[in-house]
């Protein structure tokens, strides 16, 4: 078995690449999903974590004493035990926070203080977490000498109660074991320091309580005093680190969080999130695969038919010398398991490369992604393992029964000229053309439908991707079987002229064509797949790009929380005065400091805000209708931003002078004009309505004012024109949003003595990034309300786990063809010259020139090559033009705006017409070899065996 | 390599019980290319169409060499059926492809029409072989693409003949008995018909000299006379030179020039009358040899089938 293996050790090569390649395709995608969910799992934390700096894997509990017992507390901390096995994952922190409110008087007879209301508190491992700015830390035994509880407070705390460093309290509720009051001693005064996740305990009660040691608050006021027990507080809030959290882990906090009754929405939020998404991706990464698998099949079919077509001389042989089949069968089944095992052994790292592949694609043939994917041989991957050795041996072996039972007398039989494939006597490629068809109407009619799944987040519709494989499986057989009617055409429209050894490849390519059918669709699979392929990834990314690109607007938008004064005037009012509400304008000059290269201020009502500050509306005859209004500097804004010249009628500057012609001008979009019906140069009253204060202060401010369209547009900065979304019923809602643009100064105008909250929208110097803009932040104090920063968002766009996976999972489906299909027509091209030695060795003898038969076998590989990748660069374009949209839309946010567009990148094509054309070179390289060694009186003498 | 070193083996079984018989042969000490009566004058003056002179021909073998042709001179006199023969070893096929230029000797000169084609660049060789020369394999070699009719005009095509391809295609392969078979594909006949396509093939574009290796060693024994008279024919009618081996003791009788070959050496040649003579001597051990040949084959099918 093994000098048989030996002997064809190019044919068992290309078996062991085509099982090791199959193996480590199906393999990398449990390897592979199983590390994107771990990190997708922890980037929905760490994007929680990162927008709102608030820890998103907390639980908390709470608890109140009653008067007669302390059991709800004393369960909270039963809950709270041993917490990290319960939830199964390492902890960060854990921290407890039980307070506790009295009265008492100041020893000292001391006046000017407020000594009601006092809490009295103990902070888990408070000694590590905060500073004595004076005075002491309480001792270790939490006691003074004379047994007054020693107590540190912090500044807050200090200053609303009017307390001194040093001050005795005498408490008149609390007494100790003796009966006598607790007496309580000032020693110090503390400030929190900075700690990432102690502090998620929360600080707003700190200004209210007296810190103790935790001892002697169990000791003095956990207990009963006079039959009762004072009302005490327990929180407890527990942080684990999701950094940890794998996905194995997620339904075991689930959970534990409802079994204890945990509270952590937030966290509860994230990880129902994720489930959400986690199918969803799993069941695309599993379609987007099927067609590079299905090749690998179909290549490792080729090739051990291939093998089985060389030996059948010698199965045959064997066969009448009294072997029974299923000996045959055996031998075959044996040599396979081994090159299957060989395969195996191969593939497991080539899977983990596989996998390293995919997940640093940041787009099609890009490996930019510098995250590491940790990638883990686990139970399931070794299931997908086993599966795909089993698929291999099946099918490098199911062609030996059939050849097994082939003897010599059916060898004979059988060596006559190929008659019509199965396929074309089936119409196999008219029914998958058809089939593919129907699925294109189908889906072409229904875009609606495809719009709601991806609101509703279900996966890509496999149905939809299936058709797309085959009409593109279709054409290529169609392409087959119209091929010999293309090479009969051409050689019949030059048949005089032909030189000889043109003649003779047009003739071996009429009559032998058919041998060639496999290996030509293996091309135009390749060539179709790879540019619908490329053009699928490319699209899909830019589009989600540019959207993203579209909506943040510029590189960097701040809102700063803008303080008022509408508490003030409400206490005014009160008492019967009035004073002018007003907003507290922040430092605008600091923006100077920030090494941008510009900004410019925005007013913008942006009603997608949870609590939106302001809102438009323009008024019209009978209604009123609500609107987006956006007041800026022309010449500013037209510096900052960009909206490209195909999404509006006119250049967008052309839109932006026309504003700046007219103090009065507005821009209003398309979409107002299209509902409303006005016209350029139409009088429009239009409202801004701004509500200052919070719920008890709540001033509204309105500003009327008139404006003159002077342009409609079709597309704004970060406008969104229509929005689709599924309301609480689950249908999906779509409508239209309306923009008004007017000049800031107008605007300002009609405020007057008023500056109203506007955005500021920075375009970053090159070289800088977003770091820096975050460090301009923290080091300038700027309160940020809201903070949108474009290179972030892409950047997430980039490593959506949907998208990247696609890009993977296309890419490498991409290189793996690549591989299959110059190996494959390697292969092919060298049997078929050796097979036809003798033919060679005869046209040499009879004269024909080296060059000549260069010229006939270059010919042949146009026929056959050529005019494949040519087709499949062919049905690859129309395929994707087709399909492409529909697939993309499957994998576009809900809120994609601007219009689809089709993307290629040129140097895709190239890349991909480079591989083929590497694969041509040295195809023909080994043709030249084999030409070259060709020794014409051997090869005849050949024949005479 | 493999074929040449069975070659080897099989004339060193062969020699040691054949030698003495044919040591018998006839030897002369006349130049054994020149016919009677025929001087040097008329071999330069154009009734010679090949001369070769000293060719050597060695071929390397695993661990050192095989002389496969030693020191041959010989004429082919224009417009004659010329016969090799010889056992299978003795160098027949090799002399005939350096006659027919597919192969070099290793020293010696082979002239044709006095030319020494030795010096001639590869492209004009090729030249030569396609326009002036036509050949016939024993092995089978019709182009499996093309079909009867599409491999003799296909040799038309080679040598360059734009008109009347077809006629004389046709004309052809009526000659070989064949004119009824033209769109049958190689697959389709018989081992004998195939080498009758091929004959027809060598001839179709009406070389100047033919090359026939063994070429009725698939017919039977009315077909080979057949193609013996068709040879005769064509040098007659065509005035084509034919340089054929055999070793059908029938053909020999056609043959205007016998030349044998043992072991790599020129026996020396009379008249076509002596040759037939000396052949029926050793007659039966051609045919023992043929059967040993014959044998070694049995686990290959025929190609007559």
């Amino acid at each position: 078995m093994f000098q048989k293996l030996l002997s064809k050790k190019w044919m068992f090569f290309c078996l062991l690449m085509g099982s090791a390649l199959l193996v480590a395709t199906v393999v990398s995608v449990p390897m592979y999903r199983g590390a994107v969910f771990d990190r997708m799992l922890r980037d929905e934390f760490r994007n929680y974590y990162a927008s709102t700096g608030e820890w998103p894997a907390k639980l908390e509990k709470q608890a109140t004493s009653e008067w007669k017992s302390l059991d709800p507390i004393l369960r909270l901390e039963e809950s709270m035990t041993d917490i990290e096995m319960r939830v199964g994952v390492k902890t960060v922190e854990e921290v407890s926070f039980y307070r506790s409110y009295n009265t008492g008087y100041l020893e000292s007879g001391r006046t000017d203080a407020v000594t009601s209301n006092l809490g009295l508190a103990f902070l888990s491992d408070a000694e590590e977490h905060i500073s004595i700015v004076s005075g002491e830390m309480y001792s270790e035994d939490g006691l003074a000498e004379d047994g007054a509880i020693e107590v540190i407070m912090n500044q807050e705390f200090m200053l609303s109660k009017n307390l001194m460093l040093g001050d005795t309290l005498t408490m008149v509720m609390l007494k100790d074991e003796e009966d006598k009051l607790v007496r309580l001693v000032i020693t110090g005064v503390y400030r929190t320091e900075p700690d990432a996740y102690y502090w998620e305990i929360g600080t707003d009660y700190l200004g209210e309580v007296f810190l103790m040691q935790e001892d002697v608050f169990r000791r003095f006021l956990m207990r009963k005093i006079d039959g009762v027990y004072s009302a005490i507080t327990a929180e407890c809030c527990y942080l684990f680190d999701y950094e940890a959290l794998e996905v194995g882990q997620v339904t075991q906090v689930a959970d534990s969080i409802e079994e204890n009754q945990y509270e952590g929405e937030v966290c509860i939020e994230l990880l129902e999130r994720f489930l959400a998404k986690q199918p969803l991706i799993s069941i695309t990464l599993f379609i987007l695969q099927i067609p590079v698998l299905v090749l690998l099949m179909a290549f490792l079919l080729m090739v051990s038919r291939q093998m089985y077509e060389l030996e059948q001389n010698e199965i045959s042989v064997i066969k009448s010398r009294g072997s029974s089949g299923f000996q045959i069968f055996r031998l075959y089944l044996y040599q396979n398991l081994f090159v299957a095992g060989a395969g195996a052994a191969i593939g497991i790292p080539l899977g983990f490369l596989f996998v390293r592949g995919l997940g640093s694609a940041s787009n099609f043939l890009e490996f930019g992604l510098r995250r590491r994917l940790d990638a883990v041989f686990d139970g399931t991957a070794a299931m997908y393992l086993a599966a795909a050795v089993a698929a291999t041996v099946l099918i490098m072996t199911l062609p030996a029964i059939g050849h097994s039972r082939v003897s010599i007398v059916h060898l004979k039989q059988k060596n006559t000229v190929g008659k019509k494939s199965w396929w074309e006597k089936f119409f196999l490629d008219v029914l998958c053309l058809a089939a593919g068809i129907y699925g294109f109407y189908n889906y072409s009619r229904n875009k609606a439908i495809l719009m709601e799944n991806v609101l509703t987040g279900k996966p890509l519709d496999a149905l939809l991707y299936i058709s797309s494989a085959l009409f593109i499986v279709g054409m290529g057989l169609l392409y087959l079987r119209l091929q010999p009617l293309l090479v009969k055409l051409i050689y019949l429209a030059g048949k005089r002229f032909w030189h000889p050894s043109s003649h003779a490849s047009f003739m071996e390519s009429m009559k032998n064509g058919r041998k060639q059918q496999f290996i030509m669709l293996f091309l135009i699979l390749t060539v179709a797949l790879g540019i619908f392929y490329a053009t699928v990834a490319r699209t899909i990314l830019q589009n989600a790009w540019n959207n993203v690109d579209y909506l943040d607007g510029v590189d960097v938008r701040i809102k700063e929380v803008w303080e008022d004064n509408a508490a003030v005037v409400k206490t005014y009012a009160a008492h019967g005065e009035e004073l002018t509400p007003r907003y507290y304008e922040p430092d605008f000059l600091k923006y100077a400091g920030l090494d941008a290269a510009s900004y410019t201020k925005v007013i913008y009502d942006d009603t997608s805000d949870d609590t939106p500050s302001a809102h438009a509306w323009v008024k019209l005859e009978d209604k009123t209708v609500d609107v987006t209004l956006m007041g800026i500097d022309t010449k500013e804004f037209g510096e900052n931003t960009w909206v490209d010249r195909a999404l509006l009628e006119e250049h967008y500057y052309t839109y932006l002078n026309a504003l700046a012609d007219e103090p009065e001008g507005i821009l209003m979009s398309r979409s107002f004009q299209t509902q409303n019906g006005c016209e350029i140069g139409d009088e429009i009253e239009y409202c801004y309505v701004s509500v200052m204060g919070n719920d008890d202060s709540e001033i509204v401010m309105q500003y009327e004012m008139k404006g003159k369209i002077v342009g409609f547009v079709d597309y704004w900065p970060k406008f969104e024109p229509a929005y689709a979304a599924i309301d609480y019923s689950g249908e999906m809602v779509t409508g239209v949003n309306y923009l008004v643009v007017a000049n800031m100064a107008q605007l300002q105008k009609a405020f007057g003595e008023m500056t109203e909250p506007y955005e500021i929208w920075i375009t970053l110097k090159e070289g800088m990034d977003s770091g820096d803009v975050r460090e301009w932040i923290v080091s300038n104090q700027v309160r940020v309300a809201k903070y949108v920063n474009r290179a972030d968002d892409l950047r997430q766009t980039v490593e959506d786990p949907m998208l990247q996976g696609t890009n993977g999972v296309l890419t490498m489906s991409f290189l793996v063809m690549i591989l299959l299909c110059a190996v494959g027509y390697l292969i092919y091209w060298v049997m078929s010259i050796r097979s036809r030695e003798l033919v060679f060795g005869t046209l040499r003898a009879f004269g024909m020139h080296k060059g000549e038969l260069f010229h006939m076998l270059i010919l042949e590989q146009i026929f056959s090559g050529a005019l494949s990748v040519l087709a499949g660069i062919g049905i690859g374009k129309l395929a994707s033009r087709m399909y492409v949209p529909m697939l993309q839309m499957a994998y576009a946010a809900a809120n994609q705006i601007l219009p689809l567009e089709l993307y290629t990148n040129g140097e895709d094509l190239l890349r991909l017409y480079g591989a083929l054309a590497l694969m041509m070179v040295i195809c023909l390289l080994v043709l030249i070899l084999l030409v070259f060694r060709l020794n014409m009186t051997k090869a005849l003498k050949l024949g005479e065996e | 390599m493999s074929s040449m070193k069975r070659e080897f083996s099989m004339k060193k079984g062969s020699s040691a019980e054949e030698g003495d018989s044919m040591e018998k042969g006839p030897s002369t000490e006349e130049v054994p290319s020149m016919e009677k009566g025929q001087s040097i004058e008329e071999v330069y003056s154009g009734k010679t169409v090949i001369r070769a002179q000293n060719i050597n021909r060695i071929f390397p073998v695993a661990g050192g060499s095989f002389q496969a042709l030693r020191d041959i001179t010989l004429e082919i006199p224009k417009g004659h059926l010329t016969i090799l023969r010889g056992r299978s070893g003795s160098g027949k096929t090799t002399l005939l492809n350096i006659l027919g230029l597919l192969d070099q000797p290793t020293s010696g000169q082979v002239y044709i029409d006095g030319q020494d084609v030795g010096r001639l660049s590869e492209y004009a060789r090729e030249e030569l072989r396609r326009k002036q020369m036509g050949f016939v394999f024993q092995s089978v070699s019709l182009l499996p693409a093309m079909n009867v009719f599409q491999n003799v005009e296909f040799s038309i095509r080679m040598a360059g003949i734009r008109s009347g391809r077809k006629e004389r295609a046709e004309e052809c392969l009526r000659m070989v008995g064949l004119g009824g078979r033209l769109r049958h594909m190689p697959s389709e006949l018989s081992g004998g018909e195939q080498q009758r396509v091929a004959i027809a093939r060598a001839m179709a574009h009406r070389p100047r000299i033919i090359f026939a290796d063994e070429p009725t060693a698939e017919l039977d024994s009315a077909m080979g006379a057949e193609v013996a008279r068709l040879f005769k024919e064509m040098c007659e009618k065509e005035k084509v030179t034919i340089v054929m081996t055999t070793h059908d003791v029938g053909l020999m009788g056609a043959g205007d020039t016998v030349l044998e070959l043992e072991s790599g050496c020129l026996k020396e040649g009379g008249s076509a009358m002596e040759e037939r003579h000396s052949m029926e001597e050793g007659h039966s051990m051609e045919e023992r040899h043929s059967m040993e040949e014959g044998s070694s084959k049995a686990e290959i099918p025929s190609r007559e089938g």
